[in-house]
This record gives C-alpha cells, structure tokens and sequence, in this order.
C-alpha cells in the first residue's frame, strides 16, 4: 500500500515539476564568475535549476514565448535556453564581445552590443543570420527599445552619451552624466544609468530634451514602477527609490553586497535584485518595499538585461 | 612570500581609473579567527592604522579633505596606494574603502573587509571582496601585466598576505 501511494506521490510531483516552469514566472540570472545561470521559480523563490554555460555569462533577454538568449562575454557567444524544459538548445559563435541585448519579438529580431567594437548587430533569432551592423560611439553597454517611438537606445560608456536609433540608422546622439552603463524605457522616455556621475539622465523620446536625476553611489542599473524609480547602486549596497514626478528621495533600501541589476515581477509584485557581491538576488515587495527574501544564486551574478519571464 | 613577490614585481605597472575592460574581476577569501566580533571588528575598523596587519606596507599617512579621509600606504618594495576611507558601519560591521590611485595593475578597485560572528562568541570571520578591473580595456593583444590575470595575481596577493597577519595580531594580542 505504502509502495502504491509513494508511487503515485513520485508520479504526480514528477507530472507538477514538468509543468512547473512552464506556468511559473521565472529568473534567469547569470553568474559570471562560475559560468551557470541559476533559474529561480519566482512563485516559489527557489532555485530550481542551474545551468552551466559557456565563459562569463553577462546578458539576459528573451526571444519569444519560449525561449531566452544569454550573452558570453569570454566565449565572445551566445546561447538558447529553451525555457519548457529549461535546456540550452542552440550556441552562436560571434566573434566579438556581446553585452548588451535586446530583442523586438513580433519580427523576430535580437540587437546585440559589440564591446570593443563600438557596433551593434542585429540578428534574426530564428536563422541566427546577421542582418546588419550599426556603428555606434565607443563602448556600447545597455540597450533597450521603445516599441511605441520605434527606438533603440544604447549607453556609449566611455563617451558619456546615448545613441538613438530608428529604422537601424542614428537618429540622435544625447550627453548624458559620466559613465552611462545600463538603459531603460518606459511611455516616451528613456533612461540612462551613469555609474561615475551618481545620477540617471532621463531623455525625453519626443523632443530629444534631457535632465538628470540624483541616485546612490555608482549606480547599475533601473526599473520604473508607477510612479518609482528604482536604482540599484553599487557602492552602497542599496536601492534608491524615487518619486518620479518630483524626483525626491522616498527611500533607500538596503540590499546585499553589490547589487546591480533589477527586474520587475509583475505576477507576484515583487523587485529582483541581482548582488553580485554577496552571489544572492534578493526580493522585495512591490507594494510594501519590505525585503522578502535573499536567495542564494552562483558566483558574482549579474543578469544583465531583461531577466524575468512571467507566467503564461 | 612568493605571492607577495608576484604582486611587488606587479608594481611597475600604473593604476589608470578610467580604462577597464567590460567584466569586473572579484577576490573574495576569508579567515576565522579566535577572538570576539567586537574585537576583530575594533582592528579593523581602524582605517588608519592598517598598516599593523598589512605585512607589505612600510609606512601609512592618513589625510582628511573635509569630511574625506584618505590613507597613503608607502609599499616595502618601494611605490605608493593612496586609498580613499568610503564608510564604517558599525551594526553591520563592515568598512569599505577604494584605491584612487596607486603602484597596483588594477582599475576602479573597491573593496569591503565584514566581520561576523563564529561558531560561538569567541570566534570571528572576517570576509574581504574587492572588486576591480583590469588595467587595459582596448581589444587584444592586452600588454603584458595589463591583463585580467596580473590584475587578479596583484589583488590576491593582497588579501593572501593580510589576512593571516591579521589573525596572528589579533590571536597574540589574548
């Protein structure tokens, strides 16, 4: 009997752990100082998986309803995770330094920032075919795209500026404070993170006009909820949230060691917060701002880009 | 010793803050030792007298500019660091500091020494990261002693030679 129900008991969690990541919001993050992905069920936070991949994972970003790409910046790849069975099921030699990405999923397209190139490719995420190279100013980093403006938005890091770019052509090129790094878009704005100037240079999509916006020290990276502005900062193990019309300080939340990049959890109201410091993520309640949980991940994690995939 | 040689001969190459390369390099060790937190945490909150346990250092200066302090290691084989105090927190334990500028094959270094609390009260592990880039950030070839290695080998040698020392102060001071 006992055999039986331990049976079935083995049967049915076999059955929930096949479907559990289909139907469970999940992230991906990257741990560049020992080459895996740790996929964490955010529904449950755990780890549930841990990848091993190639040189120095940096980059995360997903292609369609099934599949995530992620960025090696040693193995100069990239590589696809399938996200039902949670396998890596294809590789892609580049012959450059990938760091940033982002894709647009209705045309099947993924940008891809060349480090030391100052370029950006575009790549059809089906053939894996390159389309075409943009040239850019030095050091291109962050990249995000606005779908309602048409834009892509890349931080040139030892330029001090952000590229905008329509139809693969520069449109604009705007200052912004010392070091931009990470890039984020919301409605008509975009946002550059700058690491040495200890602020945010808000662009506005329309006119092209630009102002700056006070964060912690070296800040990383940056989400927008509502009417916050979250701002991982390096230096001070914390994250600053800011009342976006009145760019005041609400509070500065401490975080674990070094925490760089941030996701949004829309299912669960949560804040993901990759410390590359301490090798945890933590989470935070959206609507509370009370820390929820640390959850362990691989060495120095960073998942850089769009790292979270909800629900089904 | 060998280690320490490793990261003296490192020397000759200079510091630059604004060029690093796109991954940021991470040592992280750590030491238990037979003492209280309070009294681990007392040494190594003193930022100005680091020189106790620092086994390559020959001389310190410290200097403050406003509400900044900075310390001057002048190193035993010759070369200086000057290191820039970034805060002390006492609950946490944790003090943290940067290299401005300096006779180390690294960039953009900062660093972070935490103290927490052992097996029982009278045991202590003190924890140390630094985070930093290499010196040069252009496409390969990377000069020699430029690289993410040298930049690793000079930090290491760092964190390998002051720990133990530490522990020895602190365990001899009983």
């Amino acid at each position: 009997m006992i055999n039986i129900s331990l049976k079935i008991f083995l049967i049915l969690s076999f059955i929930l752990n096949l479907s559990g990541c289909k139907n469970s919001t999940l992230a991906l993050i990257t741990n560049q100082g020992d080459d895996t992905v740790s996929v964490v069920n955010l529904d449950d936070l755990e780890v549930i998986k841990t990848l091993q991949t190639d040189e120095g994972p940096l980059g995360v970003e997903f292609i369609d309803t099934n599949h995530a790409v992620i960025s090696n910046t040693k193995s100069q790849t990239l590589q696809v995770i399938n996200l039902n069975n949670l396998e890596i099921t294809n590789r892609i030699e580049l012959g450059f330094t990938p760091l940033g990405m982002v894709s647009i999923k209705k045309e099947k397209r993924l940008y891809v920032s060349s480090w030391y190139e100052n370029k950006i490719y575009l790549f059809d995420t089906q053939s894996w075919k390159q389309l075409l190279q943009i040239e850019v100013a030095k050091t291109p980093s962050g990249l995000a795209y606005n779908t309602k403006q048409g834009l892509l938005i890349c931080a040139n890091r030892d330029e001090n500026i952000a590229t905008i770019i329509k139809d693969n052509k520069i449109l604009k090129t705007i200052k912004t404070g010392e070091h931009p790094f990470g890039v984020y878009t919301r409605d008509d704005q975009a946002f550059t993170v700058n690491v040495y100037s200890n602020n945010i240079t808000q662009i506005d999509l329309n006119n092209f006009s630009s102002k700056e916006i006070k964060s912690g020290s070296h800040p990383y990276n940056m989400v927008i909820h509502k009417n916050k502005i979250f701002i991982t900062n390096t230096q001070d193990d914390t994250l600053s949230v800011i009342n976006k019309t009145t760019q005041e300080l609400i509070v500065n939340l401490k975080t674990q060691e070094v925490p760089e990049n941030i996701g949004i959890d829309e299912t669960n109201n949560q804040l993901v917060i990759t410390n590359w410091g301490s090798n945890t993520i933590s989470i935070f309640d959206l609507n509370t701002l009370k820390l929820i949980k640390h959850i362990k991940t691989g060495k120095e994690s960073r998942a850089f880009g769009n790292f979270i995939w909800p629900k089904r | 010793m060998k280690k320490l040689v490793v990261f003296l001969t490192a020397l000759f190459f200079v510091f630059t803050a604004f060029a690093h390369g796109p991954t940021p390099q991470k040592v992280q060790k750590s030491v238990k030792i037979a003492a209280s937190p309070a009294t681990v945490w007392a040494v190594v909150k003193d930022f100005d007298n680091a020189n106790k346990w620092l086994p390559f250092v020959s001389d310190i200066k410290i200097e403050t500019k406003g509400e900044e302090k900075f310390r001057t290691l002048t190193l035993k084989k010759g070369g200086k660091v000057l290191e820039k105090l970034k805060g002390i927190d006492d609950d946490l334990m944790k003090i943290k500091f940067e290299i401005v500028e300096g006779d180390v094959p690294v960039a953009d270094c900062n660093m972070y020494i935490t103290v927490t609390k052992g097996a029982n009260d009278n045991e202590s592990e003190v924890q140390w990261t630094a985070r930093f880039y290499r010196v040069y950030k252009l496409n390969p070839p990377i000069p020699e002693g430029q690289d993410d290695e040298s930049a690793l080998n000079a930090m290491n040698s760092v964190v390998d030679a002051a720990l133990p020392e530490l522990k020895k102060l602190i365990e001899s001071q009983k």
